[in-house]
């Protein structure tokens, strides 16, 4: 669920395409534009493409993120919690960055894919630790 | 935090994988144990020394970095 989430989110947005059938009627707690007016807590009509597949992102990153390896002990959980820590910085370093070089609209996109970014790092990191310390083993008898 | 995991499982001829089974974590950790790149827990060392029938300061002992 989440490589292809990822793999269409991405195209969903660099072409800025949207499903047809995907226009929907949806419950609106805000819903504002820049010089037209806006509505609180009523029914707007809306394509959902972009929220479907923000949550697919982020329910199946959540899954893998949370479940458990074969074998969870220790190591593993302490492994677990660095990698986390480790991506919280790489996260925010790559947003200082963007703050101070992106600007105007592209900055918006920085934005939308930092809401993601935080745990696909946490995901990649994990994952090499757990594949480097798989390597050591098989170095080893 | 300085151990002799590997010398206690040359001793009592298991693999890292034998023992990993016996204290029921995986072998990944007993292999960054001895490489000391992980220091474990003290419900762990218990775990370990009872399978060597040692007590805790024969199998692990502090270094000069502690």
């Amino acid at each position: 669920m989440l490589i292809p989430a990822c793999i269409l989110g991405f195209l969903a947005f660099v072409l800025n395409y949207q499903l047809p059938f995907l226009n929907l009627k949806v419950f609106a707690v805000v819903d504002s534009f820049p010089f037209s007016k806006s509505s609180k807590f009523s029914f707007i009509s809306n394509n959902i493409t972009d929220e479907l597949l923000g949550l697919f992102i982020i329910i199946g990153s959540l899954f893998v993120a949370c479940s458990k390896e074969k074998t969870e002990d220790e190591f593993i959980a302490q492994s677990r919690l660095e990698s986390l820590l480790w991506a919280t910085y790489f996260n925010y370093s790559l947003l200082l960055l963007a703050i101070i070089f992106v600007y105007g609209m592209d900055f918006f996109s920085v934005l939308i894919f930092n809401m993601f970014t935080h745990l696909l790092i946490f995901l990649m990191r994990f994952k090499y630790v757990l594949y480097k310390n798989n390597q050591a083993i098989h170095n080893e008898k | 935090m300085k151990n002799n995991i590997r010398i206690e499982r040359a001793i009592k001829n298991i693999t890292q994988d034998e023992l990993a089974k016996l204290i029921g974590v995986s072998r990944q950790t007993i292999n960054a144990m001895e490489a000391n790149k992980y220091v474990p827990s003290t419900v762990l060392s218990l775990k370990i020394a009872k399978v060597f029938e040692k007590k805790v300061e024969d199998v692990f002992s502090l270094d000069e970095n502690d």
